[in-house]
C-alpha cells in the first residue's frame, strides 16, 4: 500500500457516497474485473449445467451455483484494491493469487457466514488486512460498528436488483415471442421463474440468473470496498496523509527547480542570449511551484495566453445538416403532372379557395380584435394607469438597517451624535451620523435611492448631485461609518467632533 | 485526473461546485421507501373510498392517477427535489447544470420513468444507472437531471483549541486545507497515527510534532491573529 500513487480522489465521504464511489472504481477497471469474473464463474456455471444435464438433481445445481458464487469476490476485490493504489493487477497475476484468496475467503462459504448480511463489507477486512482468529474478529468489530448497517443496505439493494434483472431478462424474451405463440409457449416461458422444475427450465433459470448476477456482482463487491476504504479514510485520515505527501514532494521538486535556476542564470546572461531563447522554460514552473504565483511580466503572460489560445481544444467546429427547398419550378411541374385529371384540379381549386379564406380570415379576425380593443379603450385605459390621479410620490429611504424616517431621527442630529460619542456608544453615534446625512441629503438634493441601497450607492448618488465641498463632507461621513461598521475601527474623537460641528453648514440646523 | 463521483460545475464567478452524483444502491433503496409509502396510501384510500359506491370508485381512479403519475413530480418540485424516500437516503434531484429541478425537468424524467421500468421491473433503468456517466437513468438523461447526495447540515467539527503557532512557509490552498483539516480531526485519530502524519512533514518543517502541527493548523484557520 503506497498512498503516493493513489489513483482516486481521497476525501472523507458520506457512507452512501462511498458506496457509489466503489461502483465508480469497478466501472473504471471493468475490463480486468470482468475477465477474472468470467474466468472463475464460467467453470462453476458449466459444472452446474453439467449437474443439471447428467444427474436428476436439477434444483441442487442451482443451489450449488448459488452457494459457491462468493468465490469470485476475493479476486475481484484484489484487483480493485490493487488498482486503487496504482498497482497494475493484470489478470494472470490475479489468477495466480486466486487459490490463496479462495482459501482465505473459505470462511464465507461456511454456513453461518454464507448468510452474512453484510458480506461485501466484511470481506475486505478478512482478505486485505490478513488477520486471523481473534485479531480478525476484533478488527472487524471496530469497522463493522461503522459500516455494517450500510453493508446490509447494499446487500438488500443487490438482491432486489438481481431479482429485477433476472425477471427483466425473462420479460424481454417474452416480448420477443411472436403473438401467435404467446398463448402456449409464452405461458410456459413465464412459468419458469415461478414454479417449473423441468430440466430445460432449470437450465434456463440458471443461465439467466448468471446473466443478471454478472451485471451486478462486481458492483456489489465494489460497493462494499468503497465503504471499507471510506471508513479507513475517516479513521486514519488517509486524505490528509496524501495531501501531506504531495506537499513534501512539491517542496522537494521546488528545491531542485530552484537549484536549476541558480545554475542556469549565468548562462542566460550570455551576450548572444542563445541559451535563454532555447528550451529553458524552467523559471516559470519553478515560480509556480514555490507558491509564489503573480510575478509574471506582461510579455511572459501574453505569450502564455497566446500559446493557450492556439490550442485546438479551445476551438469549436460544428457540422450541421439543414433542409433546403429544392428548385420551386421543379415542384410545380411535378404537381401539375401528377394532378392531370380535371376532378383533382377542381379539388385543388376548392382547397386553394379555403386556404385563402382562412389566411385572410385570420387577418380579418386580427383586425376586428384590434378594433375592439381600440373602441373599448374607455373601459380598460384606467386600469393600466391612464386617466387616474397619479399617486403621490413619497421618497422612502430604506437602508439595510430598516426604513429611515423623520421620526426615527432626533431633531438635533449633530448634538445627539456628539452625546452618543462621549457616552462611548461610538457605533450608534456613527450610524446616526450616517443615517442623518443620507436622510438630509435626500431631502436637500432630491436624490433617488434604490431600496436597501449600500453605502457606496448612497455616496455615488449624492456625489452626482451635490457640489464638491458637500460631497467631500458626505464621503468622509460614509468612510467613517464603513470603517466602524465593517472594519471595527473608530476614527479619532477630533474627526468625529469636527464632523459634528461642520454638519449644520452642510445640512442646516435642527429640524 | 483522479477518480471521483462528482459532477463539477464551474460558475462565472470562478467557483467550482462539486456535486456528488448518487448511484444505484441509495437510489433503489429510496425507490423502495417511496413505493411503500405510495402503495400503502393507495391501499388505505381505496378501502375507505370503496364504502362510497360508484362515486368512491371514480374518486379512486382519480387519486390513483395522481398518485402514480404525480407523486414524484409534486414532491420533486415542491420539496427541494426530494421525495420522502430520497430525503430518507439524503438524496435530491438536480439539473445537470446545478440548478434546482423545475416542472419541465421533473415531468420529463418521471414520464420517461415508464421507459426505465421496461421490461417490467426497472431493468433498463438499472442498466442505465450502472453505465451512464453520472449514474443517470434514461429519464434523467432525457430531462438533463441527475440525483445528488445532499446529506443536509453536517455537524461542525470540534474547533481546534491548540495554541496558534505562526507558519511562515508559502503553501497552496489545498495544502492549507489539509493542515487545517488535520487540526480539526486530530482529536479523532489515535496518538500514534497523528504523530505518524506529522512525521510525514518533517522533511519540510523543522522539529515538528503533532501538537505543533495542530498549532499551525489553528494559526492557518485564523485564530490568534489580531484584528
Amino acid at each position: 500500500m503506497d498512498l503516493n500513487n493513489v489513483t482516486v480522489e481521497m476525501r472523507p465521504r458520506s457512507e452512501w457516497e462511498a458506496v457509489d464511489f466503489g461502483a465508480r472504481m469497478v466501472r473504471r477497471d471493468a475490463a480486468a474485473i470482468y475477465r477474472i469474473w468470467f474466468a472463475i464463474t464460467l467453470p462453476l456455471l458449466l459444472l452446474s449445467v453439467a449437474v443439471v444435464i447428467f444427474t436428476p438433481y436439477g434444483t441442487l445445481a442451482l443451489f450449488l451455483y448459488w452457494w459457491f458464487e462468493p468465490l469470485a469476490d476475493g479476486p475481484i476485490l484484489r484487483i480493485i484494491s490493487r488498482r486503487l493504489f496504482g498497482e497494475d493487477a493484470d489478470v494472470r497475476s490475479a489468477l495466480r493469487a486466486t487459490p490463496r484468496l479462495l482459501l482465505r475467503n473459505l470462511i464465507f462459504l461456511l454456513p453461518p457466514y454464507r448468510f452474512h448480511m453484510a458480506r461485501s463489507t466484511a470481506m475486505p477486512v478478512t482478505q486485505l488486512e490478513g488477520l486471523r482468529g481473534d485479531a480478525r474478529r476484533a478488527r472487524a468489530k471496530v469497522l463493522n460498528i461503522r459500516i455494517s448497517n450500510y453493508g446490509m443496505g447494499v446487500t438488500l439493494a443487490y438482491h432486489h436488483l438481481v431479482l429485477a434483472l433476472y425477471l427483466g431478462v425473462f420479460l424481454i424474451i417474452f416480448a420477443l415471442i411472436p403473438t401467435a405463440y404467446q398463448d402456449s409457449l409464452g405461458m410456459d416461458w413465464l412459468n419458469i421463474p415461478l414454479q417449473s422444475s423441468d430440466r430445460w427450465a432449470v437450465l434456463m433459470s440458471l443461465c439467466i440468473f448468471y446473466v443478471a448476477q454478472s451485471a451486478l456482482q462486481p458492483w456489489f463487491v465494489g460497493a462494499g470496498f468503497g465503504l471499507y476504504i471510506n471508513c479507513r479514510t475517516q479513521l486514519e485520515a488517509w486524505d490528509i496523509e496524501v495531501a501531506f505527501r504531495r506537499l513534501v514532494q512539491r517542496r522537494a521538486a521546488g528545491v531542485v527547480a530552484g537549484l536549476a535556476i541558480a545554475c542556469l542564470l549565468p548562462l542566460a546572461m550570455l551576450p548572444d542570449n542563445a541559451v535563454a531563447q532555447g528550451d529553458v522554460e524552467t523559471p516559470m514552473p519553478a515560480r509556480e511551484d514555490s507558491g509564489f504565483v503573480g510575478y509574471w511580466n506582461d510579455d511572459d503572460a501574453r505569450s502564455a495566453v497566446n500559446a493557450a489560445l492556439a490550442n485546438d481544444a479551445l476551438r469549436q467546429y460544428q457540422e450541421t445538416e439543414v433542409w433546403k427547398p429544392i428548385n420551386a419550378k421543379d415542384d410545380e411541374v411535378n404537381a401539375s403532372r401528377s394532378s392531370s385529371n380535371a376532378f383533382q384540379n377542381a379539388l385543388i381549386g376548392i382547397g386553394k379557395f379555403f386556404s385563402y379564406l382562412i389566411e385572410f380570415g385570420l387577418w380579418i379576425l386580427l383586425a376586428a380584435l384590434l378594433c375592439l380593443i381600440f373602441v373599448t379603450r374607455g373601459r380598460w385605459l384606467p386600469y393600466i394607469g391612464f386617466g387616474l390621479p397619479k399617486p403621490q410620490k413619497t421618497r422612502r429611504i430604506v437602508l439595510s438597517g430598516g426604513e429611515v424616517t423623520a421620526e426615527s431621527l432626533p431633531a438635533d442630529i449633530p448634538g445627539e451624535v456628539a452625546r452618543l460619542w462621549r457616552a462611548n456608544q461610538t457605533r450608534d453615534a456613527l450610524s446616526l451620523l450616517y443615517r442623518g446625512s443620507v436622510f438630509r441629503a435626500v431631502a436637500k438634493y432630491g436624490v433617488r435611492l434604490p431600496e436597501s441601497a449600500t453605502e457606496g450607492l448612497c455616496l455615488a448618488a449624492v456625489t452626482d448631485q451635490a457640489d464638491s465641498e458637500q460631497s467631500d463632507y458626505f464621503a468622509r461621513v460614509v468612510k467613517a461609518w464603513i470603517l466602524c461598521a465593517y472594519g471595527f475601527r473608530n476614527p479619532d474623537e477630533s474627526t468625529v467632533l469636527s464632523m459634528c460641528t461642520e454638519w449644520p453648514k452642510h445640512f442646516g440646523g435642527p429640524q | 485526473m483522479l477518480l471521483d463521483t462528482t459532477l463539477n460545475i464551474g460558475t462565472p464567478e470562478g467557483v467550482e461546485l462539486k456535486l456528488p452524483a448518487a448511484g444505484l444502491a441509495p437510489r433503489s433503496l429510496a425507490w423502495l421507501i417511496d413505493a411503500l409509502i405510495k402503495y400503502v396510501t393507495i391501499f388505505v384510500v381505496m378501502i375507505v373510498l370503496s364504502l362510497f359506491g360508484k362515486v368512491g370508485g371514480g374518486l379512486t381512479m382519480v387519486i390513483l392517477f395522481i398518485a402514480l403519475w404525480f407523486y414524484n413530480v409534486l414532491f420533486e418540485v415542491f420539496n427541494n427535489g426530494a421525495t420522502p424516500g430520497k430525503r430518507a437516503l439524503g438524496l435530491r434531484v438536480m439539473n445537470t447544470n446545478g440548478t434546482p429541478v423545475d416542472w419541465s425537468g421533473s415531468l420529463i424524467r418521471n414520464l420517461i420513468r415508464f421507459v426505465d421500468v421496461l421490461p417490467g421491473c426497472y431493468a433498463f433503468g438499472c442498466m442505465s444507472v450502472l453505465l451512464s456517466k453520472n449514474f443517470q437513468r434514461l429519464g434523467d438523461l432525457a430531462a438533463g437531471t441527475f440525483v445528488v447526495h445532499d446529506p443536509g447540515k453536517r455537524p461542525l467539527p470540534k474547533p481546534n483549541d491548540a495554541q496558534p503557532v505562526p507558519l511562515l512557509l508559502p503553501l497552496t490552498l489545498a495544502e492549507q486545507h489539509a493542515i487545517v483539516s488535520f487540526g480539526e480531526r486530530a482529536s479523532m485519530l489515535n496518538r500514534e497515527r497523528s504523530e505518524e502524519l506529522a512525521a510525514i512533514l518533517s522533511p519540510v518543517f523543522a522539529d515538528l510534532d503533532a501538537e505543533r502541527l495542530r498549532g499551525h493548523a489553528s494559526w492557518l484557520a485564523g485564530s490568534g491573529r489580531s484584528a
